[in-house]
This record gives C-alpha cells, sequence and structure tokens, in this order.
C-alpha cells in the first residue's frame, strides 16, 4: 500500500496560499524522494483542467497556481478535485527525446558574445551544451516554451540586458541554469546559440506537445546541410 | 456580406473575450483589454458578450459596409464618429446602410475602443477563441491588424436584426487615475510603506503594449537580487523588475515570468488597464481581498451582462 500512504502524505503537506479574490497556489512538499516534482505538478494541472472548467491553472517549477472565474473563488471544490488525483495516474514512462540542434553562426546571434563572456571558444560551449541530458522543468512564459534544465555550470549567462522583439521560430537559447526552445515567434531575452529544425509545437494540435515536464531531451548537434534537409520534411 | 478597410487606425485587431483553459502550456489569455467595454458594446447589440470585435488603439479605422448591419461603438472617448457626414454617437446602436462608410479618429481621452457587429467577423479560430495574439500571430485575421483595403467577412447570424438593450449603462467615464490592487506573493520585497506608495504617482510608458503596461519616472525601492525562479503570473500580475519601474502585466502576458510580483490588480478594476494612456499619471492603491470581493459585486450591479464571464 505505498500508494496510499503516499497520497496521505501528499494531502498532509499541500500548502494553499490564497493570493487574490480569484486566485491561489499550491504546493506540495514531497516525502517520496522518486516523485518529480515537475511531473506532479503538471500531471496535477491536466487533472485540475479535466476536473473543473471555472478555473485557470499554471504549473511552474515550485508550485500550481489556479484562477477561479468565479468569485468568491470555491476553495473547498478546488482542495476536493486535488484530493481525487491518483499519484499513479502520473504516466511513469521514461519519455526521451533527440533534439536536432545546428550552432551556425546564421541561427546563433548571440554564441559569440556568449562564448567571449564565459572565456570559452565556441567549440566548447557547444560541446558543454549538447553533453548533458536535460529534463523539461517547466512549460511556459510562450505558446509550448520548455524550461530545459541544468545547464552545466561552465556556461551559464544572464538574459539579455534589453530583450529581443521578435525571436526566429526553432531558435534555441540559454539563460541562467536553463535552455529552451522558442516554438514560436515573439520577444524573448535569452541569448540565442542555435536552432533546431524539429517543430515542437503545432497550433493546430496544441495539446500533444513532445515536451511536458519529465520528458528528458538530449541535444545532437547537426550540420547546416542537416538542417536543411530535415527542415523540408 | 463583407465590410471594406478604407483605413486601419494605429493597432486595430480582432479579439473576444480570450482564451481559456490553455495557459498552462504557455498559451496567453489575449482577448479585449478592455474586455469590460468590449462585452458592453455586444450587450448593447443584443448579441452573446463573447462576440468578436475590433479592438482600436489610440485611433480607429474607416469601414465601408457592403450591406446593411448595426454596430455599437464603446470604450475610450472617440473624437469624432461619423456616417458618411453625420456624426454619431458612441455607446448606441448604430445603423449603417449599405454603401455607407463609418469612420473614427483619435481618442480624447484613454487609450481603447471597441466596434462590435450584428453579425460575426469571420476570423480564424484557434483554441476556442479567435482572438488575435500577434506575438505568434495566432487567431484574428492572419493574425495581425487589420489592414488597408481588406475585406473583412461576416458570418450569418440567428437574428437578422439587432435591438438594443437599453438597460446598460451610456456614456459612463472610464476612470483610470487609481487602479485598486491586492498584495502580491513578493510583496514583502518591496521597501515602502503603504503611506508612501498611496503618494506615489506612477506615470505610463510609451513602451507599453497588449502584453504589459509599462511605466516611467518614480522608481519604487525593492530588494531583488533577480534570481527568482519564474513564477506563475496573469493579466493584472504587477511585476517590478530591479529598476523599480513596475510593469502592468496585460492581457497578451506571457504565463512565467521571473520578477517579483509585488501586487495583483483586482477583478474589478483588470479592464482598466486597457485603458491606461501613455503618458497619464496613475496610482496604486493596496485593498483588501475581502474589498476586491465587495468591488466585484458592486462591479456585477452595475454591468450584470458581466455575470457571464
Amino acid at each position: 500500500m505505498a500508494a496510499k500512504s503516499w497520497v496521505m502524505n501528499f494531502n498532509l503537506h499541500t500548502k494553499i496560499s490564497v493570493i487574490t479574490e480569484d486566485m491561489l497556489e499550491l504546493e506540495f512538499n514531497l516525502d517520496d524522494s522518486n516523485m518529480n516534482q515537475s511531473k506532479l505538478h503538471w500531471y496535477l494541472a491536466e487533472h485540475l483542467l479535466k476536473n473543473q472548467n471555472d478555473i485557470e491553472v499554471i504549473a511552474s517549477e515550485e508550485m500550481i497556481s489556479v484562477r477561479s472565474k468565479v468569485i468568491p473563488m470555491d476553495i473547498h471544490k478546488i482542495e476536493m478535485t486535488i484530493s481525487s488525483f491518483e499519484p499513479s495516474s502520473i504516466d511513469q514512462f521514461d519519455h526521451r527525446l533527440e533534439i536536432p540542434i545546428c550552432y551556425e553562426e546564421s541561427f546563433a546571434n548571440d554564441l559569440e558574445e556568449v562564448s567571449m563572456q564565459l572565456n570559452l571558444s565556441i567549440e566548447e560551449v557547444i560541446a558543454i551544451h549538447s553533453s548533458v541530458i536535460y529534463e523539461v522543468k517547466a512549460i511556459g512564459f510562450t505558446p509550448g516554451f520548455a524550461y530545459l534544465g541544468d545547464i552545466d555550470k561552465k556556461i551559464r549567462v544572464p538574459r539579455l540586458s534589453k530583450p529581443r522583439l521578435e525571436t526566429p521560430v526553432g531558435s534555441v537559447a540559454i539563460a541562467n541554469d536553463r535552455t529552451g526552445i522558442y516554438c514560436l515567434g515573439g520577444p524573448g531575452g535569452w541569448p540565442i546559440i542555435g536552432a533546431t529544425p524539429m517543430n515542437l509545437f503545432n497550433p493546430d494540435d496544441s495539446h500533444s506537445m513532445r515536451l511536458i515536464p519529465g520528458t528528458k531531451a538530449a541535444f545532437k548537434q547537426i550540420s547546416m546541410e542537416e538542417f536543411k534537409t530535415m527542415e523540408k520534411k | 456580406m463583407t465590410i471594406q478597410v478604407l483605413e486601419t487606425g494605429l493597432q486595430t485587431t480582432v479579439q473576444d473575450l480570450g482564451r481559456m483553459g490553455s495557459r498552462h502550456i504557455g498559451i496567453p489569455q489575449s482577448g479585449s483589454f478592455d474586455y469590460l467595454s468590449a462585452a458592453k458594446a455586444n450587450a448593447i447589440l443584443n448579441r452573446p458578450i463573447n462576440s468578436p470585435v475590433l479592438e482600436c488603439t489610440m485611433t480607429g479605422p474607416s469601414l465601408k459596409f457592403m450591406k446593411d448591419m448595426q454596430v455599437c461603438i464603446t470604450g475610450a472617448k472617440v473624437n469624432q464618429i461619423t456616417i458618411d457626414d453625420s456624426s454619431a454617437d458612441q455607446d448606441t446602436l448604430l445603423h449603417l446602410n449599405k454603401g455607407s462608410i463609418l469612420s473614427t479618429d483619435l481618442v480624447k481621452e484613454n487609450l481603447r475602443f471597441y466596434i462590435a457587429f450584428s453579425e460575426s467577423i469571420q476570423a480564424t479560430q484557434f483554441l476556442n477563441s479567435v482572438s488575435t495574439y500577434l506575438p505568434a500571430k495566432l487567431g484574428g485575421l492572419n493574425g495581425t491588424t487589420i489592414q488597408k483595403d481588406q475585406i473583412i467577412d461576416f458570418k450569418k447570424t440567428q437574428s437578422e436584426e439587432c435591438v438594443g438593450d437599453s438597460s446598460i449603462h451610456m456614456g459612463k467615464k472610464i476612470l483610470t487615475s487609481t487602479i485598486r490592487v491586492v498584495e502580491g506573493p513578493e510583496f514583502h520585497l518591496l521597501d515602502m510603506t503603504s503611506s508612501e506608495l498611496d503618494d506615489h504617482d506612477f506615470v505610463v510608458s510609451n513602451d507599453s503594449n497588449r502584453m504589459g503596461v509599462r511605466t516611467v519616472g518614480n522608481q519604487m525601492s525593492i530588494n531583488d537580487k533577480g534570481s527568482m525562479i519564474s513564477k506563475p503570473i496573469y493579466p493584472g500580475t504587477v511585476q517590478c523588475p530591479q529598476d523599480g519601474l513596475p510593469i502592468i502585466l496585460g492581457t497578451d502576458a506571457q504565463t512565467l515570468g521571473g520578477y517579483p510580483r509585488i501586487f495583483q490588480v483586482i477583478k474589478a478594476d483588470r479592464h482598466l488597464i486597457g485603458q491606461l494612456r501613455p503618458n497619464t499619471n496613475f496610482r496604486f492603491k493596496l485593498a483588501s481581498i475581502s474589498k476586491a470581493i465587495d468591488a466585484w459585486e458592486v462591479l456585477k450591479k452595475d454591468y450584470p451582462f458581466i455575470c457571464e464571464l
């Protein structure tokens, strides 16, 4: 009955903070170290949305945030929905995805600047960036954007001092201990060091994302020719 | 069946009340920034409040009608509205005949006004909403602003002629000088007393857009080292970067962000964020959660149609 006792722990360690008349935040203190926090938040968010159509949910690395359309919000109802969550419904399959990345200069607007900041050669930055198996920590910011971590300490750089207004689709960027892929255009503040030809977010089928919290992602360096061939497919 | 765009206005987009239920995958809400005015325009036309409208910013369009239609214009006070050569009013049902031209110009005060139609604008649906999200070119008319000479198509709707709802407030002033907020989760990082906050004037920056309203001028004092892990954010969340100039997140706001969330605009005042005009002053006023609930009840009494939101 390990799962059951875990469920009890789960309930005991839920911290609810009421933020406003229509928002609250939930934090979970996991006793079970086998449990992946990011994954738990993601599946709980889906569970909440499946069972309540009067709320909006955001799953971040540290917490789940719920906003109610109804005021005053029904905290008890949200608690009940959460207590009906079965941790066993969390997909335990180890999802892995290999993401091809081209680090060629024409895609990597900030790579040279980054290598200078770090006092490393461009090749060293690429080698370090592509040698780690990352894990999706959260989805958010803009459509389909995945926060992948952790970046090797040797290649951590801050956000751009001035965010760009337009980021090309597929840009691979880094900031502090996270790396991410801009699935759609729009403004962005992370230094860009490459691009992927892989389509990671399809607006026509936005609920079938290839990267969700818990997914492991390996980056594979590809040439410009390979990029172009893959892009055509 | 159609209207033709003769003049576009500064930034005119198709919006409904936004997309809900997809924030966890990074999809912003979008929708009419001043959703109260947009809903009111549809309510006056006796149409569902979620019907698509044109959101106009600072200056509006000129539209030629190829068929008889009714429209309603709400929101920021427009300097001049004309149908052919006669002037027309806001917050009321307007009749357009085939061949007529509806023209709008500059707004006198506030920022955004809305044009609702007796038929449904035909626009791209994305996750149950036709709202235009400009940064990713989603929804609306090709994901972008209306274009000069563009033909906008309409879908046939059930009722042929609209009968305006006369019970709706007309010409009520939109006051943005005070924005009521509750303390945000990182409020404690602010190094300011509430009386200091009461006297603190903020100026709306020209760099504001549908993602966020930026401020210039007096800086707030904040104790932040800039190392926060990105946290959940919504329209109406007030972030304060290290430069001490708060940003009020707008209807197109991102879903996670790393700056301290010092305030959250109360639900009853969230529609006002879309009316904050660059270079005007405003103040934040702290409210308790119970005051925020009361304020929403008051708004609901004034605008009964808003209950459906």
